[in-house]
């Protein structure tokens, strides 16, 4: 393929083309209404075919479109960017805005009822500065510590209560460690019922380990493992309700910071429970759930657990509102742009659309790692797709485009209802790809059963 | 006058509004197309709006004022006068309502209703089975029509005040700057004035004013609409501002190679041409019409991707890239016929080109002046 021929081609399209038009003047040259309808895409596929090949040829008709082409330029620039700026603006806003409120009002929330609790365990309490040693002694002492194990907010109570000083052979090491790391932790912490709550934590963690050591220790005494078991049991409660309290108290330092930053560091869940983890090293927070459950009823203080686990949930709530909230407005961000990759999930977690360019879609059936590409009509922007199933798909977009495929390979256009911009669906019927419900942007419903040859406009 | 039905368009208080004003000037200063004859031949048409009964549906003869001799005839429509109307009264009545025009408009069914039935006429006569369309075609019509432009459409023509209120405001700046758009800024005001006196509606005929908001039918958006009015009569006055038979750029292509051919008394290069050529339009026939009118706006009438991709519903990147899949499938077809069945060895392939080259120079800046 020589130079020559791309040189020439032009010029000879031009006059190849010429040369056959000119016959076609006047005869079949359809009216305004006709070419009106044909702009806006509104006549139906065979109409659009027919004047598709009279408009090949007639040189008339083609200048008379050119010429609505240049009328309908400035004003179509000027309300698709007016327009599409407003919807942009509007659509990640509305939902950023509600994830932010929904934020702040349950962090004021959450805040609120701690405090009323912790005030409520303020008058329960006594002094709260208890010393390390005294937790390690209070820890040693067995008969004590069952009782204590029954009952976190009993245990630091307890623990100024022993005043006993015994030595324990225990590592103060690790003790301290455990101190500092709490401690540090704890920093923004005023209330004393706070510390109260974390000298319970260390006090279990510290019984964890010493009860592991007695464990070692006395071996064949069925009566000292079973007081071990106890313990352990109680310690893994007292760890378990440990480890929401912590959660929750971990939670205000959260809220604290601006909301955007909430949102960012809420969307991981997994980060939060990592740090309670790491509040309170008890692995024993997998603790056999039905030991926790038996020592569980603690009559003095029954509210924690059914605070910790209303909190976790609203806790959960706003994780997934500011998720949701993320992922729209990324999802927003890719479809403002027209040639983004919109992905396009399926029921099937395996099978993913990801429409790549402005004709090109392609398939995957592993999750994303090979693509097949399937090729598609047309190239307005899509703006909502939906997958009832791996092989049915409808995509909708501006001026009336509605694509579909019902195998998952071979798309095909549908005739629309009308060349209004489409904005969604409310309804997909799974069973054959036949029946769907599409909305456009300005409200209106039309439902197909068939496939789209004949649509209702429908409440 | 108004009739307006009973329960839901009562306008509420004076009938004035209703009252068609026949004195109803134009803001803009002065229509000039007033005084001036329109020249147009205007088919008499059944008189629209009389409130008596319900109206024997003919299709009637749409034609368009302004249109070219050959046109007349083609706008002429077979009246097949059905029996009854295609569109049931509250049918029409559930149209309006969705439409939600202001009460002020006066639009009433039955008003409402005519049109319809013109439209659906209008549409399905054309097609050439004969038996009347089936209800469930006509609704899926009716849900594509832009009911709410035909609504102000049929006020405007009978000339209510409000509607014309509207109308102003919104759709006459508009009308103005498409026809800056289309005819440059020379033509539009005279364009623009022209039309919209004739929407107002200059002519009385059989007693009654003829607006051409008549020949809206509903299935465009009024916008589109008038662009096309604009677009056709500026494109029919060029033609005959021009006096020439055709626009097609083959007259300006037969201009120019009339200079041509006495510089080349080569017969060889002579067949070479001709032979190209034959080949050149075998190929094009043979293209899909939708390939084929993507080549013809960009080679002949000189649009912009971004109009091509309007006009084709396509995005401008994809029309740059089907345009040169379209190219490069002409070429390799054309190369493949010279080669088989004229038997040209490749030397005498590019020696094809190198001819055509020279033959039929293509500028495009060029071709775009020449445009205006």
């Amino acid at each position: 393929m020589g130079r020559e021929e791309d040189k020439s081609m032009p010029g000879m399209l031009r006059r190849g083309l010429a040369a056959e038009a000119g016959e076609m003047a006047g005869n079949d040259c359809p009216e305004p209404e006709i070419l009106a309808a044909y702009f806006d895409r509104s006549l139906d596929a065979d109409e659009t075919a027919r004047y598709d090949l009279h408009f090949s040829r007639c040189a008339n008709c083609r200048q008379q479109l050119g010429a609505m082409a240049r009328a309908s330029d400035g004003e179509g620039e000027k309300k698709a960017a007016s327009g599409w700026e407003w919807l942009l603006g509007t659509r990640w806003l509305a939902p950023a805005a509600i994830g932010f409120a929904v934020l702040v009002i349950v962090s004021g929330f959450m805040l609120h009822m701690r405090r009323r609790d912790l005030a409520n365990d303020v008058a329960m309490s006594r002094e709260p500065a208890a010393p390390p040693t005294e937790i390690v002694d209070h820890a040693a002492h067995n008969p004590e510590t069952h009782s204590v194990a029954n009952s976190a907010a009993n245990s630091a109570q307890a623990a100024p209560a022993s005043n006993e000083s015994k030595a324990k052979p225990v590592p103060p090491l690790s003790m301290s460690a455990r101190e500092d790391q709490l401690s540090s932790s704890a920093n923004a912490r005023t209330h004393t019922s706070e510390e109260m709550y974390r000298q319970g934590l260390a006090m279990a963690s510290r019984k964890k380990q010493i009860e592991s050591q007695q464990a070692m220790n006395a071996k064949g005494s069925a009566g000292s493992s079973a007081v071990a078991a106890n313990s352990r049991a109680g310690g893994a409660e007292t760890s378990a309700r440990a480890a929401p309290s912590a959660a929750m108290v971990v939670e205000p330092e959260e809220a604290k910071p601006p909301a955007a930053d909430a949102v960012k560091s809420q969307s991981k869940p997994s980060a939060e429970s990592s740090r309670a983890a790491a509040g309170a090293p008890v692995a024993s927070a997998n603790a056999p759930g039905p030991a926790a459950g038996r020592v569980a009823p603690a009559p003095d203080t029954p509210a924690p657990p059914p605070r910790a686990s209303f909190e976790s949930s609203m806790k959960a709530r706003v994780n997934d509102q500011a998720a949701q909230v993320a992922r729209s407005r990324m999802q927003q961000a890719q479809l403002s742009s027209n040639l983004a990759g919109i992905t396009i999930t399926t029921p099937d977690p395996q099978v993913i659309w990801m429409v790549s360019d402005s004709d090109n879609i392609s398939r995957s059936e592993d999750a994303g790692a090979t693509w097949k590409s399937e090729q598609i009509e047309t190239d307005d922007r899509f703006v909502a797709s939906s997958a009832p199933t791996p092989k049915i798909c409808w995509l909708v977009g501006e001026r009336g485009t509605i694509l579909r495929t019902t195998d998952g390979k071979t798309w095909a256009s549908v005739q629309p209802p009308s060349n209004a911009d489409f904005a969604g669906f409310s309804r997909v019927d799974a069973k054959d790809g036949l029946t769907a419900t599409v909305t456009t942007m300005d409200g209106r419903k039309f439902s197909t059963t068939d496939g789209g040859r004949i649509w209702k406009l429908t409440k | 006058m108004c009739f307006s039905s009973a329960a839901e368009y009562t306008p509420s208080g004076s009938s004035d509004y209703c009252a068609v004003s026949r004195s109803f000037l134009a803001p803009n200063s002065g229509i000039p197309g007033l005084d001036r004859p329109s020249g147009e031949v205007v088919k008499s048409r059944r008189p629209l709006g009389q409130p008596e009964g319900p109206i024997q549906v003919s299709a009637s003869s749409v034609s368009l004022s302004g249109s070219v001799e050959s046109r007349e005839a083609q706008a002429e429509m077979p009246s097949t006068s059905p029996a009854r109307q295609l569109v049931p009264l509250d049918v029409a009545r559930g149209l309006l309502r969705k439409a939600a025009a202001p009460a002020e408009w006066c639009v009433t069914a039955e008003r409402i209703q005519q049109t319809l039935d013109r439209s659906v006429a209008h549409r399905f006569t054309t097609a050439v089975s004969s038996r009347p369309p089936d209800s469930r075609a006509i609704q899926s019509y009716f849900d594509s029509l832009h009911i709410a432009d035909l609504v102000l459409a049929c006020a405007c023509s009978d000339g209510n005040a409000a509607a014309w209120d509207f109308f102003v405001a919104r759709y006459r700046p508009e009308l103005y700057r498409a026809a800056r758009a289309i005819a440059g800024e020379d033509g539009a005001r005279e364009l623009a004035d022209s039309l919209y006196a004739e929407l107002y509606g200059l002519r009385d005929v059989d007693g009654r004013r003829k607006s051409l908001f008549d020949y809206f039918l509903g299935r465009s958006k009024l916008s589109t609409w008038l662009h096309a009015v604009l677009a056709q009569r500026h494109v029919d006055g060029f033609r005959r501002a021009r006096k020439t038979e055709s626009l097609d750029e083959d007259s300006e292509v037969q201009r120019s190679d009339q200079e041509v051919p006495e510089v080349s008394p080569d017969p060889e290069r002579e067949r070479y041409l001709v032979m190209l050529q034959a080949v050149l339009l075998t190929t094009l026939g043979l293209l899909e019409p939708r390939d084929r009118l993507r080549l013809a706006y960009y080679y002949l009438d000189g649009l912009k991707l971004a109009q091509i991709g309007k006009l084709l519903g396509e995005h401008e990147a994809t029309v740059s890239r089907k345009l040169e899949r379209t190219r490069r499938d002409v070429r390799k077809k054309v190369d493949a016929a010279l080669r088989r069945e004229k038997k040209l060895s490749e030397a005498q392939l590019q020696l094809c080109y190198e001819y055509a080259r020279e033959e039929w120079p293509f500028d495009l800046t060029q071709a775009l002046s020449a445009r205006e």
